[in-house]
C-alpha cells in the first residue's frame, strides 16, 4: 500500500516537472613559472624569529598550478540560474585548497537580479569583474588586495542588483547586500588581524567562515554610474558594513572608489580602499592603538589595441600604494608600494602568454621592536588557458 | 491502487496540457563583429519577436574567452527550442559549443563539415550556387574542379547537377583531413580550368586556404569561394545573395523547424538564385576575362 502510494506520487512529480536543466561546465588553468624573485627580509630579530625566519636574502625560482578551476552553470528556467565555481589550489602531490568560490542560485524579474548563496561580494570593480586570470592581463592581482584583504571578496548571504535608466544615457546601477561577515582570526576568538606579514596568515579573507559568529548581519551596497557615450567605463563607490566579534560590538568597515575607463585603445582603472577595525588586539603590537585603519589606491593601464603578427598583445603597468595606521594617529605605519608591468599575449583562442616583473616595498611596524622591512623584485611567466 | 494510480494520471493531466501550451522558445545570434550582418539579424528579430519566447543575443568577446560568460549563454541557449545562428561568428560559436540544441545557421559562408553530419545542425548558406554556376558559365572557365570535405556531400551534389544542367563538367575531390589536401588540390588543379572550394574552414581559411591560393594564383587557375572575404583574399568569384530572400527563406525554415514540420526539404542549402556575384577584379584583369557587366556583378577591389 505505501508502494503503491510512493509510485503514485513519483510519478506525479515525473510527469509535473519540465524538462531537466542541463549543466554547462567551462573552466580555466593559470600555469605560473617565476624563473628569478629576488627579495631581502630585514627586520628586529626578536621579532623576526616569532615568524621562523632572520635577516636574509631570499631567491625564488618555481613553477606551480596557481589555480584550476571549473565553473559550472545550469539555467533552471527563464528566470532562475544556478552557478557554482570550484577552484583547486596550491596542487602538489595533493590539492591544498579546495575553494567554492561562489555557489548561488539567481533569479531575474523585473529587471533585477537577486543571488542567493555564496556570493562575489559587488564591492569595487575588480572584485566582481577582473579577480580571475583570464580576466585581468597580469599574472597576479595586486598586491595588498590579494594578501591582505584576500581576493575574491565572497561570502554566503544575498545580493539584489538593478541598473536604473536615469536619463541622458545614464545608467545607475545599484546592489545591496547582506552577509554573514568577517569574523575574528581563525585562530583567535578576540582579534580580527593576526599579527604577521604578507602571508596568507595576514590575510582577512581567512577571517570568513560558513555561518555567522554574531547577530549582526554584515550589509553593504555598491552604486555604479555608466554614460552611454562612454561604453565599458564607469566610476562607483561601495560601502560594507560589519561587526566583527562575537559579542557584536566592534566595527569593520571597507569602503571604496573606482574609476574604470576605456579610452583610445587603453583601459584604465584606479580603484581607492579604506579599511576601518575597531577595538582589535591584534593590530595593537603593529599600529600602537586597537583601531586601526587602512587608505590606499590601486591604479593599472592596459592598451588593448596592439596586434602583432595576427595576436593580440596587452602590455599593461600597474602602481599600488598602501599605508595602515593607527586611527588615533602616532605609532608605526604599515606601509605597501609595488609597481609592476609586463605584457599578455593571445597565442589562439581561449590560451594566453603572460609576463610580468614587480617590484615590491612593504614594511610592517612592531611597537618598540623596529620595523619588518621586505623589499625586492621578481619576473614570473605564465600561460591561461580557458575552455 | 487502481484509484491511487488514477489519481497520479489525473494530477499529470494539467501539467502535460500545459506543457503543449508555452510558444517554443528561440534564439537568434549573431557575432557583435560581423556588422554585415546586423541588418538580417534585427530583422529576424523583428519577425520573431511579437510572437513570444524570443532570446536576442549579439556574442561579445567576454562570451568566447571568459568562461563564466560563456557558461551563462551556454547554459541559457541549452534550454531553447531552436538557436538561429546568424553569419559565420555565431554560427562557428553554435555549432562548435552547443550539444544537442536544434541550430539552425543562416547566412553562414564557412561552416564546419563535421558540424554538418549533425542531425542537430541544419542552415542555409551565404552563398548561391547556381549564381556562381552561372558565373562560370559566364566567364567560359571550363571544367569545374570541386573541392569538399565530408558533410559537404549534399552541397556537392547539387553543385554537380547545377552544372551538368549548364552543360558544365565537374571533378570532384572529398577532402577528409588536412593531410589529404595537397593531393587533392594537385590532382583537381591538373584536371580542371577553376577550382571550387566549399566553406568548410579547412578549405576556405588559414594554411589549406594559403596553400590553395599560392597554387592557383601560380598556374593562373581561378578559384570560386563562397563569399566576400574569399574574394578579397585571392578567389576570383563569390556570392552574395539577397539579403531580403535570405531572411524570407530563413523564416519559412526556422517555422517549419518550429512547427516539426516533416518534408521541410533538405537540411542544409544554398542561397537562394539571384544575388550579386562577387568578381575579383584584380584578377580578371590580370587574367584578361572578358566579363559581363550588370547589376548582377559586383567588383570586388
Amino acid at each position: 500500500m505505501a508502494k503503491s502510494a510512493a509510485a503514485a506520487v513519483v510519478l506525479a512529480a515525473l510527469c509535473a516537472s519540465t524538462a531537466a536543466a542541463k549543466v554547462v561546465f567551462t573552466g580555466y588553468g593559470d600555469f605560473i613559472v617565476t624563473p628569478q624573485g629576488e627579495f631581502r627580509i630585514d627586520g628586529p630579530s626578536p621579532v623576526l624569529s616569532r615568524f621562523g625566519t632572520v635577516p636574509q636574502n631570499i631567491t625564488t625560482r618555481s613553477s606551480t598550478i596557481n589555480s584550476l578551476g571549473l565553473f559550472a552553470t545550469t539555467s533552471i528556467n527563464d528566470q532562475t540560474r544556478l552557478q557554482m565555481d570550484v577552484t583547486y589550489k596550491n596542487i602538489g602531490a595533493t590539492v591544498k585548497t579546495l575553494t567554492i568560490q561562489y555557489g548561488f542560485i539567481e533569479y531575474s524579474d523585473w529587471g533585477a537580479t537577486g543571488r542567493l548563496g555564496k556570493i562575489t561580494l559587488p564591492f569595487g570593480w575588480y572584485n566582481q569583474n577582473r579577480f580571475y586570470p583570464f580576466q585581468h592581463a597580469s599574472i597576479t592581482a595586486p598586491t595588498f588586495t590579494s594578501a591582505i584583504i584576500g581576493l575574491p571578496i565572497a561570502d554566503i548571504g544575498a545580493t539584489v542588483g538593478r541598473p536604473f535608466d536615469v536619463g541622458g544615457g545614464v545608467t545607475l546601477t545599484a546592489d545591496v547586500y547582506g552577509v554573514n561577515g568577517f569574523a575574528t582570526s581563525p585562530n583567535s576568538t578576540t582579534t580580527f588581524r593576526d599579527t604577521g606579514f604578507l602571508s596568507s596568515s595576514l590575510s582577512i579573507a581567512n577571517n570568513i567562515g560558513s555561518s555567522d559568529n554574531n547577530h549582526d548581519v554584515a550589509f553593504g551596497a555598491r552604486l555604479d554610474l555608466a554614460q552611454a557615450d562612454f561604453p565599458n567605463s564607469s566610476v562607483g563607490a561601495s560601502y560594507y558594513h560589519d561587526r566583527w566579534d562575537p559579542s557584536g560590538n566592534n566595527l569593520f568597515q571597507m569602503g571604496n572608489a573606482y574609476l574604470h575607463a576605456t579610452f583610445g585603445g587603453f583601459d584604465s582603472l584606479t580603484e581607492y580602499l579604506l579599511l576601518n577595525a575597531k577595538n582589535d588586539p591584534g593590530a595593537l603590537s603593529n599600529f600602537g592603538s586597537p583601531n586601526w585603519r587602512t587608505d590606499g589606491f590601486f591604479t593599472e593601464l592596459n592598451y588593448m589595441k596592439l596586434v602583432v603578427a595576427k595576436h593580440q598583445v596587452t602590455p599593461w603597468v600597474r602602481y599600488e600604494d598602501y599605508l595602515n595606521h593607527a586611527v588615533e594617529g602616532g605609532g608605526g605605519k604599515e606601509r605597501l608600494t609595488e609597481f609592476a608591468g609586463g605584457v599578455a599575449v593571445a597565442l589562439t583562442d581561449g590560451v594566453t602568454a603572460k609576463f610580468q616583473g614587480s617590484d615590491l616595498y612593504y614594511r610592517l611596524p612592531f611597537q618598540g621592536q623596529g620595523d619588518v622591512k621586505i623589499q625586492g623584485y621578481n619576473f614570473a611567466l605564465a600561460v591561461t588557458v580557458t575552455f | 491502487m487502481k484509484s491511487r494510480l488514477l489519481a497520479a494520471l489525473l494530477l499529470c493531466l494539467p501539467s502535460a496540457l500545459a506543457a503543449e501550451a508555452p510558444a517554443r522558445k528561440i534564439a537568434v545570434v549573431v557575432d557583435g563583429e560581423d556588422r554585415g550582418e546586423r541588418d538580417l539579424y534585427l530583422g529576424l528579430v523583428q519577425v520573431y519577436k511579437p510572437r513570444g519566447r524570443l532570446l536576442a543575443y549579439e556574442l561579445e568577446d567576454a562570451q568566447r574567452n571568459d568562461p563564466i560568460a560563456k557558461g551563462r549563454l551556454l547554459s541559457t541557449l541549452e534550454t531553447c527550442d531552436l538557436v538561429v545562428a546568424v553569419g559565420n561568428g555565431a554560427t562557428d560559436f553554435a555549432v562548435s559549443e552547443l550539444e544537442d540544441v536544434p541550430v539552425y545557421f543562416v547566412d553562414a559562408t564557412v561552416v564546419p563539415g563535421r558540424s554538418l553530419e549533425s542531425a542537430s545542425v541544419s542552415g542555409l548558406f551565404g552563398y548561391s550556387v547556381d549564381d556562381l554556376l552561372d558565373a562560370v558559365k559566364a566567364l567560359r572557365l571550363g571544367v569545374v574542379g570541386l573541392a569538399y570535405t565530408p558533410g559537404y556531400e549534399p552541397l556537392a551534389g547539387l553543385v554537380r547537377e547545377g552544372a551538368a544542367a549548364r552543360g558544365l563538367s565537374v571533378v570532384a575531390r572529398r577532402i577528409g583531413s588536412a593531410k589529404e589536401l595537397a593531393p587533392a588540390v594537385r590532382s583537381l588543379l591538373d584536371r580542371a580550368r577553376v577550382l571550387w572550394l566549399v566553406g568548410d574552414p579547412l578549405l576556405v581559411r588559414g594554411a589549406g586556404f594559403e596553400f590553395i591560393q599560392e597554387n592557383t594564383l601560380s598556374e593562373a587557375i581561378p578559384l570560386v569561394g563562397p563569399g566576400q572575404w574569399d574574394v578579397s583574399h585571392g578567389a576570383l568569384l563569390g556570392s552574395d545573395p539577397a539579403p531580403a530572400q535570405q531572411e524570407a527563406d530563413a523564416v519559412r525554415t526556422i517555422d517549419s523547424l518550429l512547427e516539426h514540420r516533416s518534408g521541410a526539404g533538405p537540411r542544409v542549402r544554398p542561397a537562394a538564385r539571384g544575388g550579386v556575384i562577387l568578381l575579383n577584379a584584380a584578377l580578371a584583369a590580370r587574367w584578361k576575362l572578358r566579363t559581363p557587366e550588370g547589376p548582377r556583378w559586383r567588383r570586388v577591389r
